[in-house]
């Protein structure tokens, strides 16, 4: 092995090592443990309830936990079903939205939710393209460690290619390949983006939501939602929203009959 | 006289003309239509002290003789009329007449309104029997006469079993009302299914006529045990006071109206004599079976035609997994739903699944069997479908024969019949935070990549002027040996090395102006004040300066030992010459 050979090895060893240390520190998530004995013990219980059938006060129980503003998705999973099994299906469908979106892969949640859907008279869901539906497969946090090391990936790259001017051919093409899938992930990203913070989803809580044209209650019916329609809200007014339902109708309702998915911090409401 | 001018009279032909075509439409199309009889309950269940009404419908029948009702115990009947409908679409003209009748009940219990045969023009036509029900009045028929508005909650049976779908009614009884709000119902426990649009009639209840909106919906229990349900309860406004020129009432009161509540016993399935191939289904079915082609080569798809007809929860209805199909790949079923009611309770559902034989030694599909469990019966039953014979060919490349796991494909069959278990484990907390792109520390940190890159640039920038600009390179280099030397004049004067400290003290002078004047440092001299930097216009002073220290170095060489304090008043000097010197362009 010549001298240049070691040179070039020892130069790779270097640059491998900075990308685990780039790669461990992204993956550092911050998970932050709050009381958490509190809300183990909580949880049992909670547990404990469901299994004796109070699913009432399984439900509340749930939501006292996430009410403390800690979140995971076996505790929407489990206030969803006890939703469910309490008769209240718009409820179990934001909360097994919720959910989804803290473990969107999980297929026990999609089951049950498939399932609520089901209970709620099927074909209430708003549609989604399968785009938005693919990207949904992943959190907005996942989407966001994913870019960011890909682009980050790329940025040392670039820097490599500063660092040793001679690595500028052989680098070509990985940087290109890269670049493409960093440009990629970015485009996902932003559609993720799109969909969290302006996507506002929702769901009818009351057996039957009267919609109107306008947001006033002097102004006619225009159609009704049963408990466990999906909508997407378009805006709101004071204390009315309005949406577009599955078939993309539009109208005010009054904001008390829905219970918004969007992000986890409004639905600790 | 009268006188008619051209137009009136064309203008009379006209509808002369369109009448007779209208004439013609209404009582020629009907004459060839088969006449039919329709009965029908506006309710199947009624309180005591409710009448019901039972129509007649004769479709296309050239005469409606009013049928004759058998008197009946219990039951009072009085004619209420008849009504007629003629309807023309696209061409085709059908006609109706309908004959109804006011039953009320004098007491609680079934009744079987029998099937009544009317003589239509010779043709004989026969009706259907309907059952009434009637249940104890809630409430009492005393307070019902003096309420404006009431609520009940009509349930069919008090005991059911887990899963099982009965059909429930809220009636609202009102007399003048409006914006009436839909029912709430509390069912903890129950699963509610689809409200159609409410169906509105008019009834009369302890001598008030009420109008009668119906709610009809579905629910099912999720589980066993004594469970409340209800009660309902419905906003309207009651229109009251003295009516104005028009008869319209002047006053309007919002009331909340609240129904009894009804305690349901809810039975957990038996688990003695359960089919193993029970998935749920919960009503009470029949089957049809078919498949084909019948005459196949391995691989060749069989697709099989399974229809489910019947009263339960047909939305659930799944097929159940083949334990006999291991011969066969199968694929997903879909499935359509043909609701014969607005509940979706009665009808049929249909099923088509691909079947694919993974071997020529198949002789025949394997019977199909279906299990339910009916709640009438209060038992399991099964309905199969006897094997049909099969022919399946060996293709030039047979696939050795698969054992088909039928639990992978079951799962693609949603929904399944019950939801999932709660999770047992907590999970991965999370406090409610903003997403990481929120967070400045991971904003920081991704940052750091993009700097690394950065600075890498400006330092191959550096280095590339650098590399291109000889001059610059030297003054950069003259500026290191400049400061390496004042460092080592210091420990020089300390050490009282006289000469090293003034061979230092020259060689500074000579790189300095060797860099300024872009000549080589070793032919530099103290002539070279004179000769390059006065008619530069260089600073006099400055001059004088390093001219005292060239001499200074002079002299040096041949002076004697010069102390410390002395050798260290030097560096100033120095300093302040090589200072100056640098501002030379």
């Amino acid at each position: 092995m010549t001298n240049r050979e070691t040179q070039i090895r020892a130069e790779h060893g270097g640059i491998f090592a900075l990308w685990a240390f780039v790669v461990f520190a992204f993956f550092v998530s911050p998970i932050v443990s709050v009381q958490a004995e509190n809300i183990s013990t909580d949880f049992n219980e909670a547990n404990k309830l469901y299994e004796q059938g109070k699913y009432s006060e399984a439900a509340a129980r749930y939501e006292t936990i996430l009410q403390a503003g800690s979140v995971s998705a076996p505790v929407y999973f489990n206030l969803g079903n006890a939703f469910l099994k309490s008769g209240r299906v718009g409820r179990a469908i934001a909360a097994y939205r919720n959910a989804e979106k803290l473990s969107p892969r999980d297929p026990d949640v999609r089951t049950n939710l498939q399932f609520a859907r089901e209970q709620a008279g099927g074909g209430a869901t708003v549609p989604t393209l399968r785009w938005s539906s693919w990207i949904g497969r992943l959190t907005l946090n996942e989407w966001t460690i994913l870019t960011m090391i890909v682009v980050s990936v790329l940025f040392l790259l670039l820097a490599i290619r500063q660092w040793r001017f001679n690595l500028k051919i052989s680098l070509r093409g990985f940087l290109m390949l890269i670049g493409i899938l960093g440009a990629f992930l970015l485009v996902c990203l932003a559609t993720a983006i799109h969909q969290e913070f302006f996507v506002r989803s929702a769901v009818v809580i009351v057996p039957e939501a009267v919609v109107r044209p306008g947001p006033f209650d002097e102004s006619p019916g225009a159609f009704t939602l049963r408990d466990g329609a999906e909508v997407t809200v378009l805006d709101q007014k004071e204390n009315w929203l309005q949406i577009a339902d599955a078939t993309q109708r539009t109208g005010w309702l009054p904001e008390k009959n829905v219970m918004s998915i969007g992000r986890l911090r409004q639905s600790k409401k | 006289m009268v006188k008619f001018s051209g137009s009136t009279i064309y203008f009379k032909t006209i509808r002369i003309v369109f009448a007779a075509i209208l004439f013609l439409l209404v009582l020629g199309t009907p004459a060839s239509a088969a006449p039919s009889l329709k009965v029908s309950l506006d309710r199947d269940t009624i309180s005591l002290g409710e009448s019901a009404t039972v129509s007649f419908t004769f479709a296309d029948a050239s005469q409606a003789p009013q049928p004759a009702l058998p008197a009946m115990s219990n039951l009072q009947i009085s004619y209420a009329g008849q009504s007629s409908q003629f309807t023309s679409v696209n061409g085709q003209v059908s006609s109706s007449v309908t004959h109804n009748f006011v039953i009320t009940p004098t007491a609680a219990g079934d009744f079987v309104i029998p099937a009544i045969r009317v003589n239509v023009g010779g043709t004989i036509l026969a009706s259907q029997p309907l059952k009434l029900k009637v249940v104890q009045g809630q409430p009492p028929a005393t307070a019902v006469e003096k309420l404006p508005a009431f609520l009940k909650l009509i349930v069919p049976k008090n005991q059911i079993y887990v899963g099982e779908p009965i059909p429930i009614e809220i009636q609202l009884y009102c007399q003048d009302a409006r914006d009436v709000n839909m029912p709430q119902l509390p069912s903890e426990g129950f699963t509610v299914g689809q409200m159609p649009q409410p169906a509105q009639t008019r009834t009369k209840v302890g001598g008030e006529v009420y109008n009668l909106v119906i709610f009809k919906m579905a629910v099912a229990a999720t589980k066993a045990g004594s469970l409340p349900l209800g009660p309902a309860s419905l906003n309207l406004k009651l229109l009251m006071g003295p009516r104005d020129i028009f008869g319209q009432y002047t006053q309007a009161r919002q009331v909340s109206l609240k129904s009894e509540p009804q305690t349901i016993q809810v039975l957990p399935l038996p688990t003695t004599n359960r089919p193993p191939n029970f998935n749920g289904s919960i009503g009470n079915f029949s089957m049809t079976f078919n498949a084909g082609p019948t005459n196949v080569a391995v691989g060749d798809p069989i697709t099989l035609k399974v229809k489910i007809s019947g009263r339960g929860s047909l939305d659930l209805l799944s097929l159940p997994a083949q334990n006999d199909w291991r011969e066969f790949k199968t694929y997903p079923a879909t499935s359509k739903v043909e609701s014969a009611d607005p509940l979706g309770l009665e009808g049929a559902k249909a099923f088509e699944q691909i079947v694919v034989p993974q071997n020529s030694e198949i002789k025949e599909l394997p019977p199909f069997s279906f299990s339910f469990f009916d709640p009438n019966q209060k038992q399991y039953r099964t309905l199969t479908n006897a094997a049909i014979p099969l022919v399946v060919r060996p293709t030039a490349a047979t696939p050795q024969p698969t054992v088909f796991s039928s639990n992978a494909d079951a799962k693609e069959e949603r929904p399944s019949r019950e939801i999932v278990h709660i999770k047992p484990q907590l999970g991965t907390i999370h406090a409610v935070s903003a997403p990481l792109l929120q967070q400045p520390w991971f904003l920081i940190l991704q940052s750091a990549a993009p700097l690394i890159w950065m600075a890498l640039v400006i330092s191959r920038k550096r280095k590339e002027a650098l590399q291109n600009n000889p001059r610059l390179r030297r003054q950069k280099a003259v500026a290191q040996i400049i400061a390496r030397g004042l460092s080592d004049l210091s420990q020089y004067a300390a050490a009282k090395e006289t000469d090293k400290f003034f061979a230092t003290v020259f060689r500074l002078l000579q790189e300095q102006l060797g860099e300024r004047l872009d000549l080589p440092a070793s032919g530099i001299t103290e002539a070279v004040i004179d000769e390059r930097l006065r008619p530069m216009r260089a600073d006099p002073a400055a001059l004088d300066l390093v001219h005292e220290l060239f001499q200074a170095c002079n002299q040096a060489r041949y002076a004697s030992q010069r102390t410390s304090e002395e050798l260290a008043s030097y560096i100033p000097k120095l300093e302040q010459a090589l200072a100056e010197l640098r501002k030379l362009k």
